[in-house]
């Protein structure tokens, strides 16, 4: 699957676990690998 | 190797913000880890929970044994056992690379596959272009 692929990336507005908000335009001037977690455990 | 590369990593994860922080407390993790409570940009990124079948299938039930047979210890979830997860890479400008949606718990990528992405990814980018 690779849907997205060549496309912009979806932007978002997420905090992290220390309560500082991370977007997506942060992120620009470098690649980015987002891992996205399935459950704890 | 991802400093070479200058790849940055953020971790995303749907569960409540308590066990998100003691997730990082247990583990170390070196990278953010993103809240996505509402699971926003997992929808975003096609990642849906799976069918009982994509979760409970042949390749999970081979991936758990493997892990037994590593001496990792199985724990009870905390979470939405079928929510499926997997990787978005981009490049600099945001353009995404390569998206990667796992069909189930054993379905994730191999670090290599995503780096060589990277790697192919930015040699294009510094070749010189054709007049």
């Amino acid at each position: 699957m690779n849907y997205m692929r060549r496309r912009h990336a979806v932007d978002f507005e997420l905090p992290d676990t220390q309560g500082k908000m991370h977007r997506l335009d942060h992120y620009l001037g470098s690649p980015l690998l987002l891992v996205f977690h399935r459950h704890f455990g | 190797m991802l400093d070479e590369l200058g790849l940055a990593v953020a971790v995303v994860t749907f569960e409540a913000d308590y066990f998100a922080r003691a997730y990082v407390e247990d583990t170390g993790l070196d990278w953010p880890l993103l809240v996505d409570s509402k699971r926003e940009l997992y929808g975003s990124y096609y990642m849906k929970r799976g069918k009982f079948w994509d979760i409970w299938g042949g390749a999970t039930l081979a991936a758990y044994f493997k892990l037994l047979r590593r001496g990792h210890k199985l724990q009870e979830s905390s979470g939405d056992a079928a929510q499926l997860g997997g990787d978005v890479l981009m490049d600099a400008e945001g353009k995404v690379l390569l998206h990667h949606v796992s069909k189930g718990p054993a379905g994730r990528l191999p670090v290599d596959e995503i780096l060589q992405t990277l790697r192919m990814a930015q040699t294009t980018e510094s070749a010189p272009s054709r007049l």
